[in-house]
């Protein structure tokens, strides 16, 4: 779990950087996914409470409110399925909501098929490339970033992803694939990220705006700095949409 | 993803064995309402009465006795929805909704009827939410298809390409749903569906639904025709229903609103359409939709060469000819002047631009046309004059005129006059005429294939800005060597005063009193009135192209006077009357005069008073 807590980290860092839409009303935060590692609850004691934490730590963090939707699912470790509560958001999602979907575990590769890979899972339930593609089709918001993190030996298939347009090109839907190419790599990637997004912090150099506003591309864009020889972060754009700005809070 | 597959016996009584099979193995709405297709074929032909179906009433009296049996509830909604009565269904669904007994398969099965609604913003929501839930290849199948139904084609085949490998009879499925659709007026489903199998499977697609045959049996293409309007004749043929037929942007056939109906309704119609031709390249459009949306279209050339000479074409060297020919109309009946054949000649008329003086190419270019057309001058027919001036000299008019008109049209027996003016790029072998956009026009090799084509006769004339008139009076000249035919060129000299000297020796009888000039114009004549201008012609009789007015009427005006000397002799008269009235029958207008003598209408004394009368008054009639 040390894999999980440490990648937990990143994202709550990463999430310091985007904060929340500009917008007279209180903005919602929708579908925080977080997948499994593929390891059993009985092997991984206090996980689940990690990551709700974690969860509450992202909501606070970004100054987002949840309609009680926001979703902590973890497939393998979780007894229920993850299904029913993603399908439940489709009810309450409005378009103007910002989705995060964080698919963080292994993944076990079909090679007959490879939209049928799943991220490796304990549950008869299985979130398929294929789901998780749908799922950013179906999902009825305009902005939505899923971020896969994929441990070195169990990558994420990208085979499928090969003909779709790669880079960030304005707001829509991206998958954002960040892959180690090893253990140590991971590591050591890990800290770079950090130490990459605490410099677009106050007391960095990044290329925030004066007035302290990121677009939803420019803020995409961030993490395909993080993309090094030992550690690639691929970003497919899935859809398009009007850019909209973040705001960052700290 | 489990993969479900299933194997149906039809039985004796289909529906029962799909309800059947439903209860066994309860497979996923999509999934029940492709089944349906195999074993329900014969569901639709159902009128909707009280009695909908013996395993429906079943159903219903069953849940009337139970009704909190929640997998009855489901079931029924199932055949409701299978035997396309989506609004009984939605209703019997609504309502355990609202007892709050579906749950999971609930937001599947809305979706499943919001598709044979046609609700397809609502079926997307709701087929989305049941496929999160519980996903499956079957719900994504009809998820594809509504996406194809709300114009989101890219992401249905999307889709449809995913699941192309994974369902192996996707084309089948598609088929057989669209036909379900089709029979119950689904039009947008149905039409949703035939998209996604043609992108799925474009030979099946093909091979089921055909486009539309059309035949345009008249006019040929690319005709060129001087009429208004023509008939466009045409058929149609298709073995499906066609939804409309569109000529030349005119509906012919349209369908009308379509409710449903047979699929395999063949169509086999003609049409005859009155198409309007306008001046230039009309493409007459054929357009064939059926009820799938299937297109199909044919387009005919049809070129219009209807020209007609508008009102505002009026130039002062027209004005000038018709007043003069007016004049001589005054003096001489049209019983002289307007006589002998007209229709054994045709006259093209090109007056292209010319840098310096356009509009006098434009002038002169009318002047040649009404004096070619004037019944007085001329022996060209209206309707065989062709003439091309202002924004007409264009390269597509002009090829058009040259092709369909010019060489098509020439025969054995009409003389053909052309007139082709304006900037010449001359150089060996190529003879370029410059038309309105600036384009140069090759102009020879309409020349070469007249020679051959118009075998009564050509007379060429060539007037303009010729960049190098040596040559091109040499290249002329072998063009005029060589022809097998009577062709005839007349170069004309640069500066365009040449009609004035035209109407001079046309227009005056008195000048042309002298001369032993024939009634009908000829070229070495144009060589003799007009300074500079050059005529080249083999040894053939001279080609007629107009009639000389003047000359005519000197000639007639000669034989009347040798008639009056041969009457006057006989007459008891003095030589002095004789003289005097010899002297006043000289002039060409005293024709009525002479000729009402020469007729026996006047008598000599009578003739011999109107003589002293005129002379009585100085200067009288003149």
């Amino acid at each position: 779990m040390m894999g999980i807590a440490r990648a937990l980290r990143i994202m709550v860092l990463l999430s310091l950087t985007v904060l929340t839409i500009r917008a007279q009303n209180a903005v919602y935060l929708q579908g925080l996914f977080v997948g499994s590692d593929g390891t059993a609850k009985k092997e991984a004691p206090g996980a689940e409470e990690g990551l709700e934490a974690f969860h509450n730590e992202f909501l606070q963090a970004m100054g987002l409110r949840s309609r009680g939707n926001t979703v902590l699912a973890l497939s393998s470790i979780a007894e229920k399925s993850a299904h029913d509560r993603i399908a439940a958001l489709l009810v309450s999602t409005d378009s103007n909501d910002v989705a995060v979907v964080v698919a963080l575990g292994a993944w076990e590769k079909d090679s007959k098929r490879v939209e049928l890979s799943a991220l490796s899972s304990i549950h008869p339930d299985r979130m398929t490339l294929d789901y998780l593609l749908n799922l950013i089709l179906f999902l009825p918001v305009r902005t939505m970033s899923v971020f896969v993190l994929a441990p070195p030996r169990y990558q994420f298939p990208l085979d499928m992803f090969r003909e779709q347009r790669p880079g960030i090109g304005g707001g829509g839907k991206y998958l954002v694939v960040i892959q180690p190419k090893g253990q140590s790599d991971y590591e050591a990637a890990v800290d770079d990220l950090h130490d990459l997004l605490e410099k677009t912090g106050d007391g960095g150099s990044g290329d925030r705006n004066k007035d302290g506003m990121l677009s939803f591309t420019e803020w995409m864009m961030l993490f395909e700095r993080l993309s090094t020889p030992e550690f690639t972060v691929l970003s497919y754009r899935i859809t398009e949409s009007p850019d909209i700005q973040l705001k960052q809070l700290h | 993803m489990p993969r479900q597959s299933f194997h149906v016996t039809v039985e004796k009584d289909r529906p029962l064995s799909y309800i059947g099979v439903v209860t066994q193995h309860r497979p996923s709405i999509g999934f029940h309402l492709i089944l349906l297709l195999v074993a329900l074929s014969s569901a639709h032909s159902q009128d909707v009465s009280i009695s909908l179906s013996p395993q429906i009433d079943t159903l219903s009296s069953r849940l009337l006795r139970n009704p909190d049996d929640r997998a009855l509830q489901l079931r029924l909604i199932d055949a409701y929805t299978l035997s396309f009565n989506p609004e009984l269904a939605l209703l019997e669904l609504l309502n355990a909704e609202g007892q709050g007994k579906l749950i999971r398969e609930g937001v599947g099965i809305k979706g499943t009827v919001q598709l044979s609604l046609e609700q397809t913003s609502a079926a997307f929501s709701s087929l989305a939410q049941s496929y999160l839930a519980s996903p499956s290849d079957e719900t994504l199948f009809l998820i594809a298809i509504v996406e194809y139904a709300r114009g989101e084609r890219q992401r249905g085949y999307w889709e449809m390409s995913r699941l192309k490998p994974r369902i192996a009879d996707l084309s089948v499925k598609l088929l057989g749903l669209y036909e379900r659709f089709y029979l119950n007026g689904r039009r947008v489903v149905a039409r949703a569906i035939l998209s996604a199998l043609q992108d799925v499977d474009p030979v099946a697609y093909g091979t089921y639904f055909p486009a539309p045959q059309i035949s345009i049996l008249s006019p040929n293409d690319n005709v060129a025709t001087e009429a208004s309007q023509v008939s466009v004749v045409c058929e149609v043929r298709h073995s499906r229903p066609v939804q409309t037929v569109r000529v030349g942007g005119t509906t012919v056939y349209d369908k009308g609103e379509w409710k449903g109906g047979s699929a395999n309704e063949g169509f086999n119609q003609s049409y005859t359409t009155l198409v309007s031709v306008l001046e230039g390249r009309n493409p007459v459009i054929v357009h064939v939709t059926d009820i799938f949306g299937n297109e199909t279209r044919d387009t005919v050339i049809v070129n219009g060469m209807n020209f007609n000479l508008l009102a505002s074409w009026e130039s002062p060297l027209v004005d000038t000819l018709r007043k003069g020919l007016q004049y001589l109309r005054n003096y001489v009946p049209d019983s002289i002047l307007v006589t002998g054949r007209r229709n054994a000649a045709r006259a093209l008329i090109i007056a292209g631009s010319v840098s310096a003086d356009s509009a006098d190419s434009f002038d002169r270019g009318l002047f040649l046309h009404e004096f070619f057309t004037h019944p007085v001058s001329g022996i060209v027919p209206q309707a065989n004059t062709k003439i091309l001036v202002k924004n007409r000299v264009e390269e597509h008019t002009m090829r058009m005129v040259l092709d369909d008109w010019l060489l098509k049209g020439a025969t054995f027996q009409n003389v053909t006059s052309v007139y082709w003016s304006g900037d010449w790029r001359i150089t060996e072998g190529h003879w370029l005429l410059r038309d309105l956009r600036g384009g140069w026009i090759e102009m020879k090799v309409y020349a070469d294939r007249l020679r051959s084509l118009a075998t009564a006769g050509v007379v060429l004339m060539v007037d303009g800005v010729i960049d190098n008139r040596p040559l091109f009076e040499a290249e002329l000249r072998t063009l005029v060597e060589t022809a097998a035919i009577p062709f005839e060129v007349v170069i004309l000299p640069r500066g365009g005063t040449w009609p004035a000297d035209w109407s001079r020796a046309v227009m005056n009888p008195a000048a042309a009193a002298g001369a032993s000039d024939g009634d009908y114009l000829t070229t070495p004549e144009i060589q003799r009135w007009i300074p500079g201008s050059i005529v080249i012609r083999g040894g053939n009789p001279a080609i007629p192209i107009a009639k000389n007015p003047a000359a005519l009427i000197a000639g007639t005006s000669r034989r009347m006077i040798s008639l009056l000397t041969q009457k006057l002799a006989k007459e008891k008269i003095d030589d002095a009357t004789r003289r005097r009235v010899m002297a006043f029958s000289n002039d060409w207008r005293r024709f009525h005069e002479v000729a009402r003598y020469l007729g026996n209408q006047f008598s000599i004394s009578d003739f011999v008073i109107r003589v002293d009368e005129y002379q009585r008054r100085a200067g009288g009639g003149q």
